[in-house]
């Protein structure tokens, strides 16, 4: 017998049987359950901040200029992104405001462009499907256009969503977003720089992956009146 | 501690706390590190009502799941196969072991870096793959501390826990060329950091562990904060994780209940930096990620544990680690004086149960049957109960109806037994007993000084002159006779 027979069969041998009334599954619900958009944007900029996150609040207008600028500011020079998407298309095009900046588009194979990543690459850019205002966490649905390391390897992670993509708790998000239905190869949940409170617990930042996460949020008029 | 070495469980157990107490600085780094944590749930679960609920659904989420266990498992294979995922199942350590040595053959890797897994402690993994020439590098902060100190971790979530800053400074400054000495911990961390990128770089093949397992998506997931656990099953070519089958929930709406359960239960975050959620290799138009994912499907026990209506209770478990947290004794022996993979509440139930009473039934000692880990678990695991229950087992030695841990009645003495069913048969016989209490009173010059254990720190214990009933009984006959008295005044 192979060890899946194996263990299958004592499984089901001995399983307990089904209790007649299941209990009841459903906890009390979250506070942030019932938020509208102006409360999403500031609980999850709130939250973001407290894990030493960056947010910039702009509008569909200015966040290239705000963010080339930031990135000048700190000394970003040579970022990646991911092509064929709106956003990295707009940056693409806003790029000539920072002329040192060298933008690298994420178009072929990691192996092609492993040792750049790793080594003289400081920013990746990307964009998030969606964000979770309770945790301030923010939902990348990776995949040709979005690859998975840029999020990851660069010592600078910036990435855009707009507020109204925002949702008031992880299951709201889930459900709101039906990614259950097309789960990607890698859905990521993001809540700030990478971390460790491994010696002594003293929180270090940027521990393996980026130590900045630099997080555009698009608000319109709409989004920010209470 | 430099292996984990079964055999050494029962043996070395006494010694080993005894040890873990007399060293004030590991009393002084776990009493610190236990505060903080504790603190920090604390602060996240303000409503007491709000906890209650929330436990009682972490607690109805995984004991549905367990319910269907063989069912989910089928299916998660069944989409993981559709997925592109391949899967395997090892029914014990050395199986999954040969099983993980035989992908890296074929792929001719000779380089790992691992993500945090305790299901790879629980193999021996690292050992095996080094006595079979593979470089085998943990890569969590807390888990590289470990490693290079020549350890085991002493807790499942904090694996460097057991020391300081300044202990950890030393240690990087005698093992990695060019290191001065820093207690400053950014600058430890981006050491580590450089170390671990170039390896990331270069490694064939991640292995990482497995939080939770999604049936109906055929998705892994893994929480983290570091960013390795995503590195390991980001970057190398090959992916393989090694997954307890206890691991298995039916869908994605179970996620979010228990993801906010476990991570602040264990570190008092709301939630961690990193939720991976991986439901396939690359596809061939993506540009990363590895080519390959394998998981290993590891039974060791766990199907022996689930044949146990009362013991099943262990495989709720998502390893979060309060348990340890607040209990006292952990706090004061700290994670390596139980000897084994799992340490504190969870692991003196978890680990005689893998390896026997036996081999670890002794650790079950080290409790004091308070009830803080039961009242601290998020899936309402009580502890203390099954603690109890394998203690039971280890002097039990009636056969039982399901499977018995391994190792029952293996800690039985024969005095003891023998002791037992003395005192039974004198409490069934009322003049047996009385002789019996006649004797140790008025016998009483005799009882021994030294008494075993008990009378290393304790005085020995000596009957009464009289017993209680010959006291009443006195007594009433002395109220009696002065009730008479005051009558005939
Ligand atoms: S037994 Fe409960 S408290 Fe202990 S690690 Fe498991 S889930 Fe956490």
């Amino acid at each position: 017998m192979s060890s899946r027979e194996a263990i299958l069969n004592r499984l089901r041998t001995y399983r307990q049987p089904k209790p007649s009334q299941p209990p009841q599954e459903t906890a009390s619900t979250t506070a942030s359950a019932e938020l509208n958009m102006a409360e999403k944007v500031r609980l999850f900029t709130e939250n973001l901040h407290a894990a030493h996150a960056e947010v910039i609040t702009a509008t569909q207008e200015d966040w290239t200029q705000r963010l080339l600028s930031l990135w000048r500011e700190t000394g970003v020079h040579s970022v990646i992104y991911a092509p064929n998407t709106p956003h990295g298309e707009s940056l693409k095009s806003a790029a000539h405001e920072f002329p040192e900046l060298q933008l690298q588009a994420y178009e072929n194979s990691i192996e092609s462009c492993k040792d750049a990543l790793f080594n003289h690459i400081q920013g990746g850019f990307g964009t998030a499907m969606a964000g979770v205002a309770e945790t301030g966490t923010l939902m990348v649905n990776t995949g040709p256009d979005e690859p998975r390391a840029l999020s990851l390897v660069p010592p600078t992670h910036s990435l855009i969503i707009h507020a109204k993509d925002l949702y008031a708790d992880l299951p709201e998000a889930f459900h709101q977003t039906q990614v259950e239905s097309a789960l990607p190869t890698n859905l990521l949940l993001i809540s700030g720089p990478s971390k460790t409170a491994d010696i002594q617990q003293t929180l270090a930042y940027g521990a393996h992956g980026p130590k900045r996460l630099i997080v555009v949020l698009i608000v319109t008029e709409e989004s920010v009146r209470v | 501690m430099s292996r984990f070495e079964p055999a050494t469980v029962n043996l070395e157990f006494d010694k080993r706390v005894d040890d873990a107490l007399q060293d004030q600085e590991l009393r002084a780094n776990f009493r610190g590190a236990m505060d903080f944590l504790m603190g920090k749930r604390a602060a996240m679960f303000p409503d007491k009502e709000d906890l209650e609920a929330l436990r009682s659904q972490g607690e109805a989420i995984r004991n549905r799941c367990l319910n269907q266990l063989p069912e989910l498992l089928e299916q998660f294979e069944q989409r993981c196969t559709e997925n592109g995922i391949q899967v395997h199942w090892a029914e014990t350590s050395q199986e999954a072991n040969a099983i993980i040595l035989e992908i890296m053959h074929k792929h001719d890797a000779t380089r790992m870096v691992k993500g945090k897994s305790m299901a790879s402690e629980e193999i021996g993994l690292n050992h095996f793959l080094a006595d079979h020439g593979v470089e085998c590098l943990e890569t969590d902060m807390g888990e590289y501390i470990v490693q290079l100190a020549d350890e085991t971790p002493s807790h499942i979530i904090m694996p460097a826990i057991h020391k300081n800053k300044q202990q950890i400074a030393r240690l990087f400054n005698q093992k990695i060329d060019g290191v001065e000495y820093s207690e400053d911990v950014d600058r430890l961390i981006g050491i580590g950091r450089d170390v671990l990128r170039q390896k990331f770089f270069e490694a064939e093949v991640g292995l990482s562990g497995v939080n939770f397992a999604v049936a109906e998506t055929g998705t892994l997931c893994l929480v983290e904060n570091e960013g390795n656990g995503r590195m390991t099953t980001t970057i190398p070519p090959v992916h393989i994780a090694l997954c307890g089958i206890e691991k298995v929930v039916e869908s994605l709406r179970d996620i979010p209940p228990l993801l906010r359960l476990l991570t602040r239960s264990a570190t008092g975050q709301a939630i961690t930096t990193y939720f991976n959620m991986i439901s396939g290799p690359r596809k061939p138009d993506e540009k990363d990620g590895p080519q390959e994912v394998h998981v290993v499907l590891l039974d060791n026990g766990r199907s022996r544990i689930y044949a146990d209506k009362q013991l099943q209770e262990t495989l709720r478990c998502i390893r979060c680690g309060a348990c340890m947290n607040h209990c006292p004794v952990y706090t004061r022996i700290g994670g390596h004086a139980y000897g084994t993979t799992y340490p504190g509440p969870i692991g003196q139930v978890v680990s005689p149960q893998i390896w026997g009473l036996h081999t670890a039934g002794a650790i079950t000692k080290a409790c004091s049957l308070n009830g803080a880990c039961g009242e601290a678990c998020p899936v309402k695991i009580p502890l203390a109960d099954l603690i109890r229950r394998l203690r039971y087992e280890s002097n039990n030695n009636e056969p039982t109806p399901v499977p018995a841990p391994r190792g029952q009645g293996s800690l039985r003495k024969r005095s003891e037994a023998v002791t037992w069913k003395l005192w039974a048969l004198l409490s069934r016989k009322p003049g047996l007993y009385k002789l019996a209490l006649l004797l140790a009173t008025r016998l009483r010059a005799l009882t021994p000084k030294h008494i075993g254990p008990w009378t290393r720190y304790r005085s020995a214990p000596k009957p009464a002159a009289r017993s209680l009933h010959e006291l009443a009984a006195q007594r009433s006959q002395s109220n009696a006779s002065s009730q008479e008295h005051g009558r005939h005044e």
